[in-house]
């Protein structure tokens, strides 16, 4: 059964703006789902509006199956059985990481409590910090006592806003995993709020991309990479070459400027006319019998790997630039004449043209 | 003492260390000391604030020890229990009443509370003693209270008696309903300034809205009410016009009546030295507390919470708040305009009022020239040579800004009748006394103005080719302007509204305003003082803004405190 549930969510800012448009999706138990998007999307919108610090304007949330908005109910946030890690954090600066972690915990006799914050602080790795206080602690270990607290009433939703985002880039990556562990150990639902595409297809089972308060894709990490659904996902997650084509009649290929582009699956049988194509940087792959020939512009080399500029077809005035992703072995120059194929896992019909 | 004082004197330290951000070491001449005509301005200026203090213990220390033992046996253990007592209850009163006002004017969806807000200020600008004033003349025994009551009611005169305004619960709510913006401000910064998102992850961990408010609010306001809370405590120890005008004894009333009715001086320097201890302990406690461990907010999180929906607890809310603002503001307004224009059409506003604020106004516009001259020394060899003698120094001149005026006035009055005999009596010796209270004042304004501009420019107008003397003319004195400016004002407040010192040590016959509004309240002429108080309470309502434009909009009531 779903664990989370929003129906046809609406909610306006004071000023008249839409924050959140009609959005309807359902999160899965056990899930760890992802909101993303550039900042003023709505995610956090949404995150609070499940978490209970905003009234939606319409529709209906509900967790595990108990309507916590709409249809004439409220339940207020403390009621909710939902865990949060701010942005800052927001841990109590008056109180230790003992008594932060167990702050939920206000039901239980003492010798629980205490026991049950021991068993958290141990969960994220903070033995031995239980006297600190927050001031006291690295950003990291901020975050991991926030975790704690948010985790340690065994909520039945757990919310973080902007995980990473006051982390430096080491820490971040090793947080990612880590978080990653901890979130699946406890068992619990994590509904998740970037704006960092990395983060998001590191840490999520799904993620939904939004845009001006309203859904542009959802899908497991791996989907919303290979097939973007429209522009803005295929430019928002990573970087791609949008290209016009028209379907040949065999339906194998888009015709397009730089050549015949192979689709997999060939889902556009009995479709005509102009389509939108999103090719990924690394869907190009130098090869001397490649089909499409291109002169290179620009060699950003980057350790890793090598960004090349390439102008298809060569010497031309309609030429179209494309973004290459190269190995980082090969040797090569502005001026040089290249040979390359299309892979068509990394090619993505996005949409159909308007005339 | 005024309120100003209290309060930039305790809220200072803070505001320096993040101030010192220029304060490098010998900035004019590598390898030597400050000048040696700064050191000696320096020691001279700290001399002439601390020497009364001193010269009271020496007094105190030399009185018979029957003086002693007879105090100890009679009069000290009341005005101990009156003292501590109107001091505790006041406190406790204003903490309370900040804790609800701020609670409900920034965090719930109240309505009109950005207007209550500025209210809350308000009384600030009225002086607790014309405060009293304004209470006597409804309240006295000559009152306007009693008056009405007997025309409504149709009774006799004396039939029906109202509480009296004369006893300690009118004085605790006098002082505290004009004192309780010292707590309010430090607590609504408090709540301003973050924990919107702690009260969240408290409702997110299941607390419920009364359990957070306990349970993270009112914890994290804490600091806030403690440093507010002793700012009035101090305050009310030190007051002198409101217990005097309402006939409660204290230390402070009892030194001056030993002064001007019996001629007493030795018990008078006794029971100045009991209240010296008193107060330094009291600055001790705030000063051992400030040093200790404090709370460190998360960076971040300025994200103003939903306010709380009060809910039909709003009518209850808006009848206290009403209820504040009536009793703290309009009631003493209304009943000093009410007063002041019976007076204006009765003829008061003769030529003895011009000469009463000449008077006001030379001593006061002197004090505050002479300060904004003397603190500079100081202030540069603190902040420019990072002088060690220079903090003790400054450090000692503030120790003595908390202190009671009432014995500073005393003070000066036993080391010139026995020193300077010539000076008594005159009005530069007024001028004196103010300088020495208010040098604070000017001390912090141009310290935190001098603190900002960056040794470099000096520097630079050096290898420029300009003397230090130049330098200091043509860049440091106009990028301290603004700085001295608001000293300078902040000491011409203060000296105009100053009362025990000025009744204790002006000439025969020299009122100022501030005088004739005691006079006028003891004998009941309540229309001849009314345009007086209303005066000066315009006079002091200017710093307002200030603190409006400049501090509360950071959330910050410390960190410009030299502008009040």
């Amino acid at each position: 059964m779903d664990q989370i549930q929003f129906s046809g969510v609406k909610k306006s800012y004071r000023s008249g703006q839409t924050a959140v448009d009609n959005l309807s999706f359902q999160v899965e138990k056990g899930e760890i789902y992802t909101l993303l998007g550039p900042s003023g999307c709505g995610k956090t919108t949404t995150l609070r509006l499940l978490a209970g610090f905003e009234k939606p304007d319409g529709g209906q949330i509900s967790i595990a199956g108990n309507v916590m908005a709409g249809a004439g109910y409220w339940v207020p946030p403390e009621k909710r059985g939902v865990g949060m890690v701010f942005q800052n954090y927001a841990l109590f600066p008056h109180l230790d990481v003992a008594r932060n972690v167990a702050f939920g915990l206000r039901n239980s006799p003492p010798c629980v409590r205490a026991g049950r914050a021991r068993e958290f602080i141990d969960l994220v790795g903070l033995s031995g910090f239980e006297k600190r206080f927050p001031h006291e602690l690295s950003g990291g270990q901020q975050q991991r006592v926030a975790l704690a607290r948010a985790l340690c009433p065994e909520p039945l939703v757990i919310l973080l806003d902007e995980p990473f985002s006051n982390l430096d880039a080491d820490l971040r990556e090793t947080m990612r995993g880590e978080l990653k562990k901890i979130i699946r150990s406890t068992g619990a639902t994590a509904v998740l709020v970037t704006h960092d595409q990395k983060d998001a297809l590191a840490i999520s089972d799904r993620i939904m991309v939004m845009q001006r308060g309203s859904i542009q894709q959802q899908g497991d990490p791996r989907s919303i990479y290979l097939s973007p659904a429209n522009q803005f996902v295929a430019a928002f997650i990573g970087k791609s070459n949008i290209i016009t084509g028209r379907l040949s009649a065999n339906c194998r290929f888009i015709e397009t400027d730089i050549g015949e582009i192979p689709i997999n699956p060939p889902h556009l049988k009995g479709k005509n006319g102009a389509f939108r194509l999103s090719i990924r940087p690394e869907g190009f792959e130098l090869a001397d019998d490649g089909p499409i020939t291109g002169r290179i512009n620009t060699v950003n080399y980057l350790g890793s790997e090598q960004e090349c500029l390439i102008d298809v077809p060569p010497d031309t005035r309609e030429s179209t630039r494309l973004l290459v992703r190269v190995g980082p072995g090969m040797d090569l120059s502005p001026g040089d004449l290249v040979r390359m194929k299309v892979l068509p896992c990394l090619v993505a019909v996005i949409d159909k043209k308007t005339p | 003492m005024t309120k100003e004082n209290v309060a930039s004197s305790l809220v200072r330290p803070e505001g320096r260390t993040r101030q010192r951000i220029f304060a490098v070491k010998k900035i004019f001449l590598p390898g030597s000391g400050p000048p040696a005509g700064i050191v000696a301005a320096s020691l001279l200026v700290a001399a002439l604030s601390a020497i009364p203090f001193l010269y009271i213990l020496l007094r105190a220390s030399q009185a018979s020890p029957e003086i002693w033992i007879r105090l100890w046996r009679s009069r000290i253990p009341d005005l101990l229990v009156n003292t501590l007592g109107l001091a505790v209850a006041v406190t406790a009163v204003t903490v309370i009443m900040s804790v609800l006002l701020s609670y409900l004017i920034i965090r719930t969806d109240l309505p009109g509370k950005n207007v209550m807000h500025w209210l809350m200020a308000v009384p600030l600008a009225i002086p607790a003693y014309i405060g009293a004033f304004a209470y006597i003349t409804f309240f006295g025994y000559n009152g306007a209270a009693q008056h009405l009551l007997e025309a409504v009611s149709g009774l006799p005169p004396g039939a029906v008696k109202l509480p009296s305004i004369y006893s300690f619960g009118g004085t605790v709510l006098v002082l505290s309903v004009f004192t309780f913006p010292y707590v309010y401000l430090l607590a609504a910064a408090a709540l301003k300034s973050g924990g919107g998102d702690l009260e969240e992850a408290s409702l997110s961990c299941g607390l419920s809205r009364w359990q957070t408010f306990f349970r993270v609010t009112l914890p994290l306001m804490r600091p806030s009410l403690a440093a507010g809370g002793i700012l009035v405590f101090l305050y009310v120890l030190s007051d002198f016009g409101t217990v005097a005008m309402l006939r409660f004894p204290t230390f402070t009333s009892a030194i001056y009546l030993q002064l001007t009715g019996r001629y007493d001086r030795g018990t008078a320097a006794v029971l100045s030295a009991v209240l010296l201890f008193i107060a330094l302990a009291v600055i001790f406690i705030e000063w051992r507390w400030r040093s200790g461990t404090r709370y460190h907010q998360g960076e971040g999180g300025n994200r103003r919470p939903a306010p709380v929906s009060l809910g039909a607890w709003r009518y209850p809310a808006i009848f206290f708040v009403m209820a504040v603002v009536l009793l703290s503001v309009l009631a003493p307004l209304g009943l000093l305009g009410f007063w002041s224009a019976a007076g204006i059409s009765g003829g008061s506003l003769g030529s003895d009022f011009f000469l009463y604020a000449r008077n006001s106004l030379i001593t006061a516009a002197s004090a505050a020239s002479a300060c904004m001259a003397l603190a500079l020394p100081l202030v540069f060899l603190s902040v420019r040579y990072n002088s060690r003698l220079g903090k003790y120094l400054v450090n000692i001149i503030f120790a003595g800004y908390a202190l009671p005026g009432v014995m500073l006035a005393l003070g000066t009055v036993l080391l010139v009748s026995s020193g300077f005999p010539y000076l008594y009596g005159t009005a530069a010796l007024l001028v004196i006394a103010y300088i020495a209270r208010f040098l604070p004042q000017s001390l912090q304004a141009e310290e935190s103005a001098l603190a900002r501009v960056n040794p470099s420019l000096e520097e630079s107008a050096r290898l420029a080719g300009y003397s230090a003397w130049s330098a200091f003319l043509r860049v440091t004195l106009p990028l301290i302007r603004p700085g001295l400016i608001s000293g300078w004002t902040l000491v011409f407040i203060s000296s105009i509204k100053e009362l025990p010192a000025t009744l204790l040590l002006r000439p025969a016959g020299f009122d100022t305003l501030s005088v004739r509004i005691w006079i006028e309240a003891s004998e009941g002429f309540f229309e001849q003082g009314a345009p007086a108080a209303l005066l000066l309470v315009m006079v002091s309502a200017l710093p307002l803004k200030f603190l409006f434009s400049r501090d509360l909009s950071k959330g910050g009531f410390r960190r410009g405190s030299n502008t009040v």
